[in-house]
Order: C-alpha cells, then structure tokens, then sequence
C-alpha cells in the first residue's frame, strides 16, 4: 500500500518545496516590497470607505445545486451499471440508498426555487 | 499583458482641463495607456490637478510600480509637488519625453521616483475578534481602519452587503474630471452621485475654426469610448486622426479617413452590443454612438453647431441607478458633453 502512496506523497512535497522555494527566492532578490497604497483596490486616486470583506448574492448557487446533484448521480452511475448484474440486488439497494441522499438535495433546490423559470 | 521593451505603459493622471488632449497618445504606435496605474511604468501629468484631488494624485503615483518615472506636461502648479520631468511642447515632445523617461529609469532603477505617501494602513491590524477583524462575529470592527459593509435590500429581497465607494478622478474609464460615488450591492449600482469639474479647454492649443473644434472633441471622445469598449485597435485609428486635426490640415484627407473609421466602428458590432443600454430621453447608448458618428461627419462638412443641450446630472443619475458597474461606464462614455456642476457644487 505504502509504495503506491509513495510516489504520489513524493510529487506533492516536491511540488510544495519548489513553490516555497519560488516565493522565497522572490522575496530575497526583488529589491521592492508592496507598500499601503498599493495594497488599495485602484478606484483612480481615492480609498473605499468600506472594507471588501462583505457578503454578496452568489447567483449561480441554485444552479451549480442542480449541477452537483445530477452529475454525481450520473458519476456514480456508470461504474454501477457495470457491476450491477454480477451484484446484483445489493447493487440496486446501494443505488436506491444513494439515491434517496441525493434527492434531499435536489427536494431543498426545488424548495430554493431552483426549477422555476424567472 | 506582456509588455515588449518598446512598449511605453503610461498612467495617465489629467486634470479635466488636460483629459481632452492626452487622448491623442493611444493614436502613438508603442505607446499604451494603461487601463490601471499598476499596469504602467510612466505616470503622466497634466493640466489643473485641485488641491482637493493632490492625495488622489498622491496615491495614483504610489500605485504604480517602482522603479516608476513621472512626466508632467504642461502642468499647473499644484502637479508640482510631485517630482516629475516637465515637459511643454506638443504631442510629439510629449512622445519623446515618455519614452525617454521610460528607457532611463529602467537602465537606472535609482532614478525612480520615491514613495509619496506613508507606507502605513490606515489602522493597525489588531487581530480581534473571531477572525481577526477587529470586532464582534462578522459585523463590526473596522480592519485595517475601514469599517465594515452595512447591508440593504437588493432586488431579489435579500439582505446583503453595500459598498460604498467613490471613482475618479483619475480612473482611466472615466471621462476627465468625473467622479462617480457609488452604493454597489454585487456588481449592481444602487445609489449614485456624479459630479463633473469645468474645465478651461484653453490651456492647450486650439484650431481657430469652430467646426475643427468640433470635430477633434468628437474624435477623442471616441477614441476613449472605444478604449473603453475595448477596442483598442479602432481607439488608435480615432486618437491618430484626432491629432492631425490642425488648421493646415488636408480638409478632404480628413474627412476621408474619419468617413472609414466610421464605418469601422459600425461594422465593429459595438452599437449592437449598446443596443437598449443606458436610455435618456428615448435615445440608448448606441443611438448616442450613432448620433456622434453623424455629428463628425457634420462638423468635417464646415457645420460646427453639431451638439445637443447636454443632460442634467439629475437624469443620468437616474439612469445609471441599477445598472451593474459596465453598463455605467458605457452610458457614461456614450454621451458626448457632461456638463459641469457649478464649481462651487463639487466637493473638494
């Protein structure tokens, strides 16, 4: 089990260190660092009264809801196509369980209107 | 965007007295006004900047990245705070300066302008609260020294966050002189205010004949309108012929040429896209495109008297109420004269 983990373990801390190595190497040699009026969104000379930290409607969120609930349902479905018939009716009471999971999910998004055309 | 050695970014700072002329330079071949201060190596500076607006200045110059050089054309005194390289001739010394100023601070970092604001928050960072914000849950606090977003409703009937904040007066998709103080919910304008300063378009030379006039204005106001619609190609072609607009200039040449960009810019699908945009008195942003294209080829037939009463800042505010941030910024492009608040209306 170990070996096959090994390999991917190896990759991902190789990734980490050559991207830590990256930001320190950027910070030791560039003779610039970013001050406080740069760190200010441009809005052409003036600061924001507010902070940007606030909470704004996510419009997309009813679809990517539906999106979700249906494409897991299709990914799980196609590798249990497969071994349905050797499974057998475990095979169908997995499915039926997993189902009815996902179907709260899609009831709450019709409930959060997702289904109506506005 | 990458930027070759002989590009020259330049942010441009104008007074509104100066907005006007500096347009002509996205006509120059290798020379880009940046879209944002942090896009550019060279500030340029000209015209009346208020003493109300000098910590805009200010801010504008720190934004851009060091090593930065700074170029004042023809500069009233209260740009004089800032170090800059003046220059005082036409366009072509303007050109000349900018490049220069370019190539010289990047061969020599050292030569870049300093720092002029403090580099220091506007509060300290004092990490209370549950995440570090300062106060309370997610409300209250202010970090980094600004309070926090009150919320309203939208139009949806949901609570949600308003940000209050103010553009101009150098922000590149804004007419000279403009600032607009937003309430912005999303991406959507909930309140706005929009004031405009006057400005004495004598600073910089004029054509004698009125139609001449006329037809420059129109020019580089289409040449920044098209910037902003983001066709930066057509934009050159409007700026370069903006800058042959002189008295000697070839009449039929002209009108030649401004025929072509014409119906360049019809072909270019942009009054499709303004279709039913920012509509004031029955007339949407593409009909105002079109009703400047008409006026150009008006003024270059010797017809100088080509514009309509501007609207009143009450009926555009109106409009721009509940529009998102880019179809504000279309509708104001798309309108040929904003005419000043009297100056002692406009804030300093």
């Amino acid at each position: 089990m170990l070996p096959a983990f090994l390999s991917s373990l190896t990759v991902t801390a190789a990734a980490a260190l050559a991207t830590a190595a990256c930001v320190i190497a950027a910070r030791r040699t560039s003779p610039y660092r970013s001050t406080a009026p740069q760190r200010v969104p441009v809005l052409g000379g003036l600061e924001p009264g507010t902070h940007a930290w606030s909470r704004f409607h996510v419009r997309y969120y009813p679809m990517t809801l539906l999106f979700i609930a249906f494409e897991m349902e299709m990914m799980f479905m196609y590798p249990w196509a497969v071994v349905f018939v050797e499974e057998g009716v475990t095979a169908l009471a997995e499915m039926g369980m997993f189902l009815g999971i996902l179907s709260v999910g899609v009831v709450y998004a019709w409930r959060e209107g997702a289904f109506r055309w506005q | 965007m990458a930027v070759t050695p002989h590009e020259v970014p330049v942010a441009v700072a104008a007074g509104a007295d100066a907005w006007e002329p500096v347009q002509d330079v996205r006509g120059i071949p290798g020379l880009q006004l940046a879209a944002s201060p942090r896009h550019a190596t060279v500030l340029l500076i000209t015209g009346t900047v208020p003493d109300g607006d000098r910590e805009a200045l200010h801010r504008v110059h720190d934004q851009l990245p060091r090593p930065r050089a700074v170029v004042a054309w023809r500069p009233a005194e209260a740009a004089a705070e800032v170090p800059a390289q003046t220059v005082d001739g036409d366009l072509d010394a303007l050109v000349d300066a900018l490049r220069e100023a370019q190539a010289a601070v990047l061969a020599d970092p050292e030569r870049g302008t300093d720092d002029l604001l403090p580099d220091t928050e506007p509060n300290e960072w004092r990490g209370v609260g549950p995440f570090g914000q300062g106060g309370e849950g997610m409300m209250g606090g202010t970090p980094y020294g600004r309070p926090m977003t009150t919320t309203g409703d939208d139009h949806d009937g949901l609570a949600l966050d308003q940000l209050d904040l103010t553009f101009g007066p150098f922000l590149d998709p804004l007419p000279g002189g403009c600032r607009l103080t937003v309430t912005l919910q999303g991406e959507v304008l909930q309140e706005v205010e929009l004031t405009v300063r006057a400005a004495d378009l004598g600073r910089f030379p004029q054509p004698a004949e009125a139609d001449l006039r006329t037809a420059r204005r129109l020019l580089r106001r289409t040449a920044h309108g098209l910037h902003v619609a983001g066709l930066d190609a057509l934009a050159a072609r409007a700026a370069a012929l903006a800058a042959r607009v002189t008295d000697d200039v070839d009449r039929a040449a002209l009108v030649r040429d401004a025929h072509r960009l014409g119906r360049r810019v019809r072909r270019s699908g942009l009054l499709w896209t303004q279709r039913g945009v920012g509509t004031i008195d029955g007339v949407d942003a593409a009909g105002r495109w079109r009703a400047r294209l008409d006026a150009l080829g008006t003024a270059l037939d010797g017809n100088a008297d080509t514009a309509s009463a501007p609207p009143d800042h009450a009926t555009i505010e109106d409009v721009l109420t509940g529009m998102t941030l880019t179809d504000a910024m279309a509708t104001l492009v798309s309108i040929d004269t904003l005419a000043p608040q009297p100056t002692g209306a406009v804030a300093s």
